[in-house]
């Protein structure tokens, strides 16, 4: 009561608030579902749902992606997730009460975006996957990434070329460094290297002098540099004090440095030839200097304009060029897939790809 | 006009952050579709403000293990349901256990061991976010656990009276209608069973609010239903707000207010209802973890990361008192709107993510700075 009395005396009586909050209200209900803005329905919007943009890779690769897709008279909408999946979902979301017509997403994680999914499958709109694969859900439409089976395969090739294993007068021996067994990709690589170099290893002119032969034995967690180089030097000294290690796959770039610096540490002999994958800058620095042989790459710019292609055939009503429809399943259907080629750049055309394609100058290089 | 306005302090911060994120989004924000997101986005700080504002209705406590809770819950529900197959009733069952057994422990901890609230909570925050990762590493490669049930699914995720997108879902409206009803009844015979007369400012208030639950059930009629988790929160907000009101034992709980060595020469048990306010922010967070797992479709270790910052930013915006005292769950939910209205808006924006964090504690700086400001002369 004595509160009642002091708001009577020191403050606006409540009815002249409760009216002026009903006035409020009403403003806004009455804008709210008058339909303020009806969208243009020649013009298309893209949304791009990416996990990041402190990561460099899709901080650079979606803006490409925005431009091109501008290029070609879309309305493009970005959104950075700063690596919070509940707001990943939020603003995909969000994307879609924009009006986006079709969906890009790069998923911070892949088997979590289930409300957002729910709500594309929903309003019926089309969701690209691009590199990493969403699972879980039904709602993904189209999946664009490099073949990752194909990266193994072209380092298992480039190793049979260059040692020509065909008409081999002796026997090589050869190691294996494999990457994250929480990636679903791994095992892709892993895979493709192995089953070209197969008929060798059984043949007995590949010798895999520690045993390590399954993908198992020879993963590396978190494709982790140092954990690369503790299991490559534990091998070089149990096994390779006093023969020559000739090949040494590794899956990718960080593995690949990892398993350099274990040789630089604690091998004698002369480098073996090493693979590697992603073209990171210090890894072709290295293979301008010998301590790698190849790394594969994947031009980012194939991707970009895989998906952008994509998105075209969406509108036109075309049925979608898809080169996969058996791969990858995401624990739900058989995604359609996109893949891109990769290809491997050694010594001899490092520079002349890497820079023609942007990916980088000149000068990074040198 | 400064101590004209005090009253309404939250409120008035609460309109002019709306109406300058109407201005800013050019009205877009009020969208049908992005009014159900401010429900569906935010459900968790909604649900946790209130145990919150409960916590901290006793002097010097607050619980800033629950963003890591959230995550252990979300960790264990995988568990429980996709690696031991257990069936839905009883994993829920399992999991407010747990939320029970954190709550005692961090109340018995803080109440009998006085340990300063935040010290034990921050135990808690480092310790359960480890334990989720570590659980959801150990049963899965791929950094999450799925095959969550689909029952458990429809109980915390997705739409009730679901219709399709472009049709108008009457069953959403009348369902909100139906709420809005009971709620006004409900309002309404306690107002007679205290005696006092209806006037013509209880009238306003009661056509405002069923005009706000028509707005938002024709929101929800027009973009595919009533979201489950916004029925959760009302679920939450109103037993909580009846229980602190209507019940002795909620009043008693409140009575403690800012000193609790008085309530204790009073001869209140104040320790036990310390624990029990644990108790009860904890089986808030445990309702949250579920909502949190189902909206995920499954376990992450991504779950509740920064949880517990927004639900403190939504009690210091909603004026709930860092000292005790009493609270007011309405003006708490509001400070939850103010944060939602805040998220949707600078998402809607397309503000660089780094930029959103130094605008949103700039407007959270401005907001209760001047919310302390309108009050000032009443502590005074």
């Amino acid at each position: 009561m004595i509160m009642n009395r002091c708001c009577k005396l020191n403050s606006i009586k409540p009815k002249i608030w409760k009216t002026f909050c009903l006035a409020v209200l009403i403003m806004f209900m009455f804008i709210s579902l008058s339909g303020c803005k009806t969208k243009d329905p020649s013009v298309k919007t893209i949304g791009i749902s990416a996990p990041s943009n402190d990561i460099q890779r899709w901080a650079v690769e979606t803006v490409l992606m925005r431009d091109k897709l501008r290029e070609k008279g879309y309305e493009v909408i970005i959104q950075y997730a700063s690596s919070d999946i509940s707001m990943q979902i939020s603003q995909i979301e969000n994307l879609i009460a924009k009006d986006a017509d079709v969906l890009i997403v790069i998923p911070i994680e892949s088997a979590s975006l289930g409300e957002a999914m729910d709500m594309a499958a929903e309003h019926e709109i089309p969701v690209i996957s691009y590199d990493m694969l969403i699972t879980n859900t039904d709602a993904v439409s189209y999946y664009t990434t490099f073949d990752n089976y194909r990266v193994g395969t072209i380092q298992g090739q480039y190793v049979k070329d260059k040692l020509d294993l065909d008409h081999a007068d002796r026997s090589y021996n050869i190691e294996f460094t494999a990457g994250d067994p929480g990636d679903n990709n791994a095992g892709f690589f892993y895979n493709g290297a192995v089953d070209v170099l197969k008929p060798y290893l059984d043949s007995g002119v590949l010798k895999i002098v520690s045993g390590q032969d399954s993908f198992g034995k020879c993963a590396t967690p978190s494709w982790n540099t140092e954990k690369a180089q503790q299991r490559a030097e534990n091998i070089l000294a149990s096994y390779y004090n006093d023969t020559a290690v000739d090949v040494w796959v590794a899956s990718n770039d960080t593995t690949a440095l990892g398993v350099s610096s274990a040789l630089a540490v604690s091998y004698k002999g002369s480098y073996p030839l090493i693979t590697g994958q992603d073209c990171t800058l210090i890894n072709v620095k290295n293979i301008l200097n010998g301590k790698q042989t190849m790394s594969v790459f994947k031009d980012p710019s194939l991707l970009i304009d895989a998906t952008v292609n994509m998105v075209d055939e969406i509108f036109s009503g075309k049925p979608v060029t898809v080169n996969d429809t058996k791969t990858y399943y995401n624990g739900v259907k058989i995604v359609p897939s996109y893949l891109c080629e990769p290809v491997y750049v050694d010594k001899d055309n490092c520079i002349e790809l890497l820079t023609s394609s942007g990916f980088y100058t000149i000068d990074q290089l040198q | 006009m400064k101590k004209y306005l005090r009253l309404y302090s939250t409120e008035i911060v609460f309109i002019l952050i709306s109406l300058s994120f109407i201005l800013l989004t050019s009205a877009e924000i009020l969208r049908p579709m992005n009014i159900t997101a401010i429900f569906l986005q935010n459900s968790y700080i909604f649900i946790l403000v209130v145990g919150m504002a409960i916590c901290m209705s006793v002097k010097d406590n607050i619980d800033i293990s629950i963003g890591s809770f959230v995550c252990f819950i979300c960790a264990m529900g995988g568990v429980f349901m996709s690696i031991m197959k257990i069936n839905t009733l009883l994993s829920i069952i399992l999991l407010l256990i747990l939320g029970i057994m954190w709550g005692c422990l961090a109340g018995y901890i803080i109440a009998y061991f006085n340990i300063p609230a935040w010290v034990t909570t921050l135990g808690g925050y480092l310790a359960f976010r480890g334990l989720g990762v570590a659980l959801i590493r150990q049963f899965s490669n791929t950094g999450s656990i799925v095959g969550i049930n689909d029952s458990f699914l429809k109980l915390f995720s997705g739409k009730i009276f679901p219709s399709k997108i472009g049709s108008f879902g009457y069953a959403s409206l009348i369902f909100c209608l139906v709420l809005a009803s009971l709620g006004i009844i409900y309002k309404i015979l306690s107002i007679r069973k205290e005696g006092s007369r209806i006037t013509s400012s209880m009238v306003i208030g009661i056509a405002a609010a069923y005009l706000l639950s028509i707005w938002i059930g024709i929101c929800f009629a027009l973009t595919g239903g009533v979201p489950v988790s916004f029925i959760w929160m009302l679920i939450i907000v109103c037993t909580t707000a009846v229980w602190i009101d209507k019940t002795s034992e909620g009043r008693r709980l409140l009575m403690l207010g800012a000193n609790l060595e008085n309530a204790r020469i009073a001869g209140v048990d104040t320790k036990r209802a310390v624990l029990m306010t644990y108790v009860f922010m904890s089986l808030c967070a445990t309702v949250t973890g579920c909502i949190v797992l189902a909206r995920f479709h499954a376990s992450s270790s991504y779950a509740g990361v920064n949880f517990e910052m927004d639900t403190i930013a939504a009690c210091a915006v909603g004026g709930v008192s860092l000292h005790g005292g009493k609270q007011k769950i309405f003006k708490a939910v509001l400070g939850a709107a103010m944060i939602g209205v805040i998220n949707l808006g600078l998402s809607l924006l397309g503000v660089d993510m780094n930029w959103q964090w130094i605008i949103k504690g700039i407007t959270i700086l401005i907001a209760v700075t001047f919310d302390r400001y309108l009050k000032k002369d009443r502590f005074e």
